[in-house]
Formats: structure tokens, C-alpha cells, sequence
């Protein structure tokens, strides 16, 4: 019989089993489970995470045992019946295996796409205009599909090695076992049940997260093919044992050869993955701060870069000139940081060659490349630089957010230029060109704006920069822009055209202008913008929750997202986040904060959440923000008083230093974020009431803008001491 | 009689299976150890009787799916026919399966034995901790009720196919990855996890309320009821 026929033998002999049956309905239901245990929806996330990603996620992680489990029992049923000799006869065992494993995939694909057809209807409603049909197939294809084929092949293959059910099963529960361990769950390349996705999109682009589950599929399969063919040299020839069956197999010299190959191919991939740089997980801020002394010797009075993004392959291209004056008679090192996944070739100081020297030290995500100039006063430096950027090491777990892809592109200081280590002369200019395709606009991060220079042949179009100062924060999306004022502060409010519907339906403009004259009253005016005003920028879900600038603040596209924004009754989230990032523009960048060891907690979040909570306050009443502040403030101050090492740090010492990092990393945010305001709400009862305290602020934000604020100053100001706010 | 237990104890140890889940279970019990417990749970101690139930609570899955492990071994093909060379010998039916439901009981007991050690030793050498006799009313009602129940289960189900056993062990699987209220949970989870907070305050005293008592005997009950049901079949089955 040959491979066709027995294959429509097995497919015949397995559709009538019930078990057949039962491993299909369950594979059936299994992502609508994700429905059922997400019923507290937060509103922190996508609308795509909630109905597509974790449905792909709860379906794979069901499946994977589904498929895995009949794997192992229809193997089993085969060879327990003693069917082995009277199939043996007939066909050879390799082509009953390989028959037996088609079969077997063929359901899953079955399976699969009953899934994927069936769910269509139901996710596109459910996540709206911002629905995309691609994405919708990428994502089963590629976290589902892949976890159920790696199952079928791992428990064959196991099954195939040791012949026993029982051993084989439990082979199959360790491995699961070990792919929920933390290590390997937390390794993007690893963790092949529920792919690192962190979050998906609604409004841009998720190519480089994709990219990574690609990755990540091709490392496995490679790793389980190879597995699979080792397998094959352990199928049961003439009764004979595994010995004698592997020597008999192992005649049949590319069985081996491949599957070694395969095993390499993996071996390969996985030291060579270009998305991750090699930065030490622990980070040493003394020694980056050092290492990057400025040469004195030098100072540049213009930088000229062009660069050409490709959104295709997700690299970028650029061309850097800087002009620079050499004010010693020697030879003088420059030192140029940018990221470690882009290259600099071509270098030429007035029109010759010179030095570089690549040191590959990978460190908070940049690595220095050294430049020996000639001993010229003036010199003309040029160069090429480009690559994949690649993202930190600590974001593993987090990738995606820094990307090139045909929708959006965010690039930030290193990403977008290469940084040099010399100082400005006293006049000087930072000028950069970027050609894009013409549906995208370019957007920096600060006071200066791209402006659109000219309209290409090609389809793009080229947009000019001009700053002072190197330091660039970079986006381009499908973006529209619309000019609001709000407390006499013009305000260019940029974000996705996608999600213009939703801003529209959710009256975005009204929620910021809130967020401005509350604050403008309480706290006072904000001075330091000029006639441009400041920006408000929508960025990816990657960021999560947002940032502020000199000039700006960029929010996640949660923020903006209609189940936060419209239901009154959801915790402090969705708007609650925007309006926290719009509140640091006065506290954090009006009014600087350091922050020192001995005194965590105070940080520009204390006073920026106490903001908040009182905006929260007069908009939604006393209650809820009762409810969904100081309670929850209350709750993790509780937390940290009764945590077994808050009261006794003695054993905190016994400890290894790995667990007191980790503990206190888990310390750290709650006194910034809950006990901090909680003492300030102490302070406002103290000093008389709401109305003494926003005095006080008040006071605070004029005398001391642009220097620090320290937690002394807010006491003194306050007339307290700080045993006075210490909480009971 | 001594003869065959210790033949069968024999056999049973040295099992590849058995030493496969005791090197996961120490691989696991370890781990566990150093990354939940270790931070107290629920605020509490890392060496109080919440912190070290809860511990248990975590193991108690891989010990029941051991047990299920132990009671397919016993009804599998091989062992069928050694059960036929058995027969022939003079002792009779109810005393072999007797004698392996004592082999099975102490297989368990050496495991768990395992595990408390492990946390004991972790305890002495992190936290210097002593007083292990207050954790053994704790040991008892976590694990002896699971021990019941899927030693019944295991009987009940035990002549039918592997299959259906197996199809047990990923129920197990599903129900510790569900958390449900201490009231109707098997393991202990929620329980160790939950009441602490419940109870609030700082280092609330180990108490255990009636609801988790009624659990435990609930569950302790159902599975001696079904040991026995299995019995008397089995014994009907014979003539
Ligand atoms: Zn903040």
C-alpha cells in the first residue's frame, strides 16, 4: 500500500473515533474561553489584545494539550493493538509514521481553520473600525497554528523514542512543565506556547512584534523537525529493539545529516537573533555616565543627516555630515554612540579615510563607536550609518515599540542619528532630512516641527528638521493633526487617522481643555511655551501610558480609548492616564525632581497623582475618586506596611542579593505612585483643606520653576515636618 | 506477605516514571520556594503556616497526578499478567490488592515526605526556622483529603483504559489553574492565599474557619466512598 492510500485509511479509521470528535469541539471552543476568563476586561488594553491575541493565546495553550494527548493515545492505539506486525507487512513503518503524522496535522489545520473561519464574524464586530482582516489571519497562523503543530510533533516524536503511553505522557507534561517556567516564558525565542506578544495595536502597525513571533516560529520548527527526524531513526524495524532499530535507521545517512542540520539551523538562529542587543540586564549608571566623557578638544557648529527609512524591511539608511573644529594642533578620538544594531561605514574626514574602530560594548542599549581625526582645524566629517534597530535587552518581554513598518515609524535618540560626544560650538545647528511615503507625517518630539519640503516622483515625500541640539525623538504614522487651545496655550493635538472616529465620538477635545483649565486655576499658568505651544502626540500600545517633554507629551493610544473614556464607572484608567501625563507638564518639567536613595518616594508623580485624584475629584465626585484613588492609595500603603520585610528588614539582610533586588523593585512604584500621594492628601487636611493646599502649590510651582523641588521645600512650604506625614 | 510488599515496594521505586516525578518534583518544589515563597505570601512570614500551606497547596497537583501515575502502573497490561502468576500462588486476591494500595500509600508518603523536607531545609538555611512540628496538622488536612480522593478516583476508573486516567490528569491540570473559592477548592490555593487577607490585619494567626474544614472533609469522604464502591466491584467482579 502506498503512502496516499494508507494515509485515506488512517484519515477513515480516526473519523470514526469519538475521541476524534471530542478533541475537535474542544479545540473549537477553546478561544471563546478567553471571553470567559477576560470578563474584567481592563481598560488598559487594546481592543485587538482582548478579541484576537488572547483568544489565539487561550486557544493555543488549550490546544497544545488537546493535540498533544491525542497524539499520544491515537500513536498508542496503533501499536498496543499488536497492529505492528500486521502493518508491518503491508507498509513499511516509516511510511505508517510519516502517514500517521500528515493525518494528524491535516486535523489540526481542520481544526484550525474551523477557528479562524468561524471567529471571523464575531472579532470584527467586536473590535470595530480598527479591524484588520491581515492581522486578524497572521495572528491564529502564526501563535495558535504553530503551538498545536509542535505539540503534535513533540509527543510523536516522544512516543516514537520510548513506545510506552504512559512514559511519553509524562515526557509530554514535563516539557509543558519546563515551557511555563519562568526563564523560558520570559525568553522571547523560548517561549513557544504564548509567544512574547505583550499587546497588539488597534490604531498602528505591529510588524515588529510580528517579526519577533516569526522568529520565534522558524526557531521551533527548526528545533522540531530535528527532534522529529531523530524520531524517525528510532521506529521499530523487524521486532527489533531501539538499538537495533537506530543502527538499521542510521544507514540511511541524511536522516541524521538533516536532522543535525536542522538542530544547527536553530543553534544559529538563536545566537544570531537581530532584535535584542546585548546590554547587561543590570544596569550600571555610574559607569555609563563616565564612560561618555565629551572630547574638549572639539566642538561641531553643524550636523546635516538624511535618512531613508525602509518600511518594507523594517532597516534604515542615513547619511550624516558634521562640521567640526579641532582645537588642538594633534589628532584627536571622537566618540559616537548609536545603536547596536546599525552599522557605520564610509567615514571620511575632509574627503579621506580614517580610523574606526567599532568597540561592539552594547550598554543602555547604545554602543560606541571611535573616530581618530586628522589634526585639521576644520574638519568635514562624513559617513554612512544603517541597520535593523535593534531594541533593549531589559524590554524583552515588552518588544515592539521602536519600529520601522509601511504605518509607523519610532525611532528614538541613537535609533534615528548617531550621538557624538562633543560639546556645540556657540553657534549651531542640528538639521535633519527624512523621506517618507506620502501618506505618513513626521512628528519630533519637542519644540520643533518637521515641515514637509518637498513631494518626490517616487511616491514620497521629504521632510526637514531643523533644532538646536542633538537629542531627537522621532514618529511618522498615518497621522492627523488638529490645532486646540486650552487655557491660553495653543495645543497641535496629533493622532491616528484611524482612531478619529473614536476621538470624536468620546470628545477628546473637551477632556484635554478640562485637564489644562483645571490646572492652569490650581496650579498656574505654564510659562515656558512660546507661540508654538506644545504638542499632544497618540502613540502605539507598545508605549504603555506615556511620557512628557519640554514642549510635549506623548500618550499611549489607551488613553484615547472609548471604553475608558465614556464609562464613568471603570477604575482610573483610559482618560484618568491622560490626564496624568498632561499634569507632568507641570509637575516634573516646570519643576524639576531629583530623585535620591534615601528618599524614594518622592518623585513629579506624588504631586502629579495627587493632581489627578483632585481633577477626578471635581469632575466625577467625591466618591468615586474616593473609590479609585485614595482607597486604592490606602491599599498599597497597607500592602507595603504589612509586607513580612517592610517589618522586619533584618531578614531582608539574611537574604540573597537577587531577592533583595527584587523586592525592593517591587517596593519602588508603590511609593512613588500610592504612598506619596497618600501623605500629601495628609498634608491637605493638615495645612486647613483643599483650597489652603492649592495655595501652597500654587506657590510652590511659581518660586520654584526650573530648579528643584525638593521634598523639603514642599514640608517647609506646608509649615509640617516629616513626622507629621508619616502615615499610621 | 512481607515478601511480596517488599517485592512490590521494589518494583514501584525504582519505577522509571516514579523517578522521573520525584526529579520534577524536587525541581519544582525548589523553585517554588525561592521565587513565591520566599516573599511571604500574603504578607505574611515566609515561614508561617498561610506561607507554607500555600506551598503545599502548589505541590499538591503534581503529588495527585503522581498518584494517578501510581494507580495506571498497577492496572496496566504487564502488570495484568503478573497479577495472573499471582493468582496462582496461594495468597489471595484482596491481600495482593491490598498490599498495593499500601505500596502505592507509601510511595506518596516518601514523596511527601520529600517535599516537606525541601521546605524545611529552605526554612533553616534562608530564615534559620526550627519549629517544624507546627506544620504537620497543616501537611495533614492539605494533603490527606487529595490523597483519598484520587486514590478512589484512580480506583474507580483504574479498569477502564489509560486513557481516561490520563484524561483525569488534565483535569487536574485545568482545576489548579482555576481558582476557585476556599469553600469548594481541591488543592488549598486560594485558601493560603486568600483568607490571610480576608482575616486582614498584620500576620493574622493561623486560623482555619468551618467552610475549609467542611471542604476537606467533603473531599476526604467522597474519595473513601468511591475506594470502596471500586472495591466492592471488583470483588463482584471476580466470581
Ligand atoms: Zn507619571
Amino acid at each position: 500500500m502506498n503512502f496516499f492510500g494508507y494515509a485515506r485509511v488512517e484519515l477513515k479509521r480516526i473519523l470514526s473515533k469519538k475521541i476524534t470528535w471530542i478533541v475537535m469541539i474542544g479545540a473549537f471552543f477553546s478561544p471563546a474561553l478567553s471571553y470567559w476568563l477576560n470578563q474584567s476586561s481592563n481598560t488598559s488594553s487594546t481592543r485587538t489584545s482582548m478579541y484576537l491575541l488572547n483568544p489565539a493565546f487561550v486557544g493555543a495553550f488549550v490546544c497544545v494539550f488537546l493535540f498533544g494527548f491525542f497524539t499520544i493515545s491515537e500513536f498508542h492505539d496503533i501499536y498496543k493493538n499488536q497492529m505492528e506486525v500486521f502493518t508491518d507487512a503491508i507498509v513499511s513503518p516509516t511510511i505508517f509514521y510519516i502517514a500517521k503524522l500528515f493525518v494528524l496535522i491535516g486535523f489540526a489545520i481542520l481544526a484550525q481553520g474551523m477557528v479562524v473561519l468561524l471567529y471571523f464574524p464575531y472579532t470584527k464586530m467586536k473590535i470595530g473600525a480598527m479591524f484588520r482582516g491581515s492581522l486578524y489571519f497572521e495572528v491564529y497562523f502564526t501563535i495558535m497554528f504553530p503551538a498545536i503543530l509542535f505539540s503534535i510533533l513533540f509527543a510523536a516524536s516522544v512516543y516514537q523514542i520510548v513506545r510506552r503511553a504512559d512514559l511519553s505522557f509524562l515526557l509530554f507534561l514535563i516539557f509543558i512543565l519546563i515551557s511555563f517556567n519562568q526563564k523560558m516564558q520570559q525568553n522571547f525565542l523560548l517561549s513557544w506556547i504564548k509567544p512574547l506578544v505583550a499587546v497588539l495595536s488597534d490604531d498602528f502597525s505591529n510588524k515588529r512584534v510580528m517579526m519577533t513571533v516569526y522568529y520565534n516560529r522558524l526557531f521551533w520548527l527548526c528545533l522540531m523537525i530535528g527532534f522529529c527526524l531523530f524520531s524517525f531513526l528510532c521506529i521499530r524495524k523487524y521486532q527489533k529493539g531501539i538499538i537495533g532499530s537506530f543502527f538499521y535507521h542510521i544507514r540511511k545517512i541524511y536522516l541524521p545529516v538533516l536532522g543535525i542540520f536542522c538542530f544547527i539551523l536553530a543553534a544559529f538562529l538563536y545566537q544570531k537573533q537581530p532584535f535584542l542587543d546585548h546590554s547587561p540586564l543590570e544596569l550600571d549608571y555610574e559607569n555609563h555616565y563616565n564612560i561618555n566623557k565629551y572630547n574638549q578638544f572639539l566642538n561641531y557648529s553643524k550636523i546635516t543627516a538624511e535618512i531613508v527609512p525602509d518600511v518594507k524591511k523594517g532597516t534604515l539608511q542615513g547619511n550624516m555630515t558634521i562640521e567640526l573644529k579641532n582645537m588642538s594642533s594633534n589628532e584627536q578620538r571622537m566618540i559616537l554612540t548609536i545603536n547596536p544594531g546599525y552599522t557605520i561605514s564610509n567615514v571620511k574626514a575632509n574627503g579621506k579615510e580614517v580610523l574606526v574602530v567599532d568597540r561592539q560594548n552594547d550598554d543602555f542599549n547604545e554602543k560606541q563607536v571611535e573616530i581618530t581625526l586628522p589634526a585639521e582645524k576644520e574638519i568635514l566629517l562624513s559617513m554612512e550609518y544603517g541597520g535593523f534597530p535593534r531594541e533593549w535587552s531589559i524590554t524583552e518581554t515588552f518588544q515592539g515599540d521602536r519600529q520601522i513598518s509601511s504605518d509607523y515609524i519610532y525611532l528614538d535618540n541613537t535609533k534615528f542619528v548617531p550621538y557624538i560626544k562633543v560639546a556645540p560650538a556657540i553657534n549651531y545647528l542640528f538639521e535633519a532630512r527624512i523621506t517618507l511615503p506620502a501618506h505618513m507625517m513626521a512628528v519630533s518630539f519637542g519644540r520643533d516641527d518637521f515641515v514637509c519640503i518637498s513631494e518626490n516622483e517616487d511616491g514620497t515625500k521629504t521632510w526637514k528638521l531643523q533644532q538646536k541640539g542633538q537629542g531627537i525623538i522621532f514618529y511618522a504614522a498615518d497621522f492627523t493633526s488638529e490645532d486646540l487651545e486650552a487655557a491660553g496655550i495653543p495645543i497641535r493635538f496629533i493622532y491616528s487617522a484611524r482612531h478619529k472616529e473614536i476621538m470624536d465620538k468620546i470628545n477628546i477635545k473637551e477632556t484635554i481643555k478640562e485637564v489644562f483649565e483645571y490646572c492652569d486655576e490650581h496650579i498656574g499658568a505654564l510659562s515656558f511655551y512660546g507661540e508654538e505651544g506644545m504638542k499632544l502626540v497618540e502613540l502605539s500600545a507598545y508605549s504603555s501610558g506615556g511620557y512628557a517633554g519640554d514642549g510635549a507629551s506623548a500618550m499611549a493610544e489607551t488613553c484615547f480609548s472609548e471604553e475608558g473614556l465614556t464609562d464613568k464607572n471603570r477604575g482610573a484608567s483610559g482618560s484618568e492616564v491622560m490626564a496624568h501625563e498632561i499634569i507632568h507638564q507641570w509637575w516634573g518639567l516646570g519643576n524639576m525632581f531629583m530623585e535620591t536613595e534615601e528618599e524614594q518616594e518622592w518623585s513629579s508623580e506624588g504631586l502629579t497623582v495627587y493632581t489627578t485624584y483632585r481633577l477626578m475629584k471635581e469632575k466625577f465626585g467625591e466618591e468615586y475618586a474616593k473609590e479609585n484613588y485614595v482607597d486604592l492609595w490606602q491599599e498599597g500603603a497597607d500592602k507595603l506596611k504589612n509586607n513580612f520585610y517592610h517589618r522586619y528588614p533584618e531578614y531582608l539582610e539574611k537574604l540573597p542579593e537577587s531577592y533583595v533586588a527584587l523586592i525592593q523593585n517591587e517596593q519602588r512604584p508603590i511609593l512613588k505612585y500610592q504612598v506619596m500621594p497618600l501623605k500629601i492628601l495628609k498634608a491637605e487636611q493638615l495645612v486647613g483643606g483643599e483650597e489652603a493646599m492649592d495655595k501652597i502649590l500654587k506657590k510652590l510651582f511659581q518660586e520654584k520653576a526650573y530648579s528643584y523641588l525638593t521634598y523639603e521645600d514642599f514640608l517647609n512650604a506646608c509649615g509640617l515636618t516629616r513626622e507629621d506625614l508619616e502615615l499610621e | 506477605m512481607s515478601e511480596i510488599l517488599k517485592y512490590e515496594l521494589k518494583r514501584l521505586l525504582f519505577h522509571k516514571v516514579y523517578l522521573i516525578l520525584c526529579a520534577v518534583i524536587v525541581c519544582y518544589s525548589w523553585g517554588l520556594l525561592t521565587r513565591d515563597v520566599i516573599l511571604g505570601i500574603s504578607n505574611t512570614a515566609p515561614f508561617s503556616e498561610w506561607s507554607f500551606g500555600y506551598y503545599l497547596a502548589k505541590i499538591s497537583p503534581i503529588l495527585s497526578i503522581m498518584l494517578l501515575f501510581f494507580v495506571t502502573f498497577f492496572y496496566s497490561k504487564q502488570e495484568k499478567e503478573i497479577k495472573g502468576i499471582l493468582l496462582a500462588t496461594p495468597t489471595s486476591y484482596e491481600k495482593i490488592v491490598t498490599i498495593r494500595y499500601v505500596v502505592i500509600a507509601i510511595g506518596f508518603l516518601i514523596q511527601s515526605g520529600i517535599v516537606a523536607l525541601l521546605s524545611f531545609i529552605f526554612l533553616n538555611r534562608f530564615f534559620g526556622y526550627t519549629r517544624i512540628a507546627n506544620f504537620i496538622g497543616i501537611i495533614i488536612t492539605v494533603l490527606l483529603p487529595t490523597f483519598f480522593l484520587f486514590m478512589g478516583i484512580g480506583r474507580m476508573m483504574g479498569g477502564k483504559k489509560n486513557i481516561v486516567i490520563y484524561g483525569i490528569i488534565m483535569m487536574v491540570l485545568i482545576l489548579a489553574f482555576l481558582s476557585l473559592p476556599y469553600q469548594v477548592e481541591l488543592f488549598g490555593e486560594s485558601f493560603f492565599k486568600g483568607y490571610p487577607l480576608e482575616i486582614g490585619g498584620i500576620e493574622p494567626e493561623f486560623y482555619v474557619p468551618m467552610g475549609y474544614w467542611i471542604n476537606r472533609i467533603c473531599y476526604s469522604v467522597i474519595g473513601i466512598g468511591l475506594f470502596f464502591l471500586a472495591r466492592r466491584k471488583e470483588v463482584r467482579s471476580q466470581f
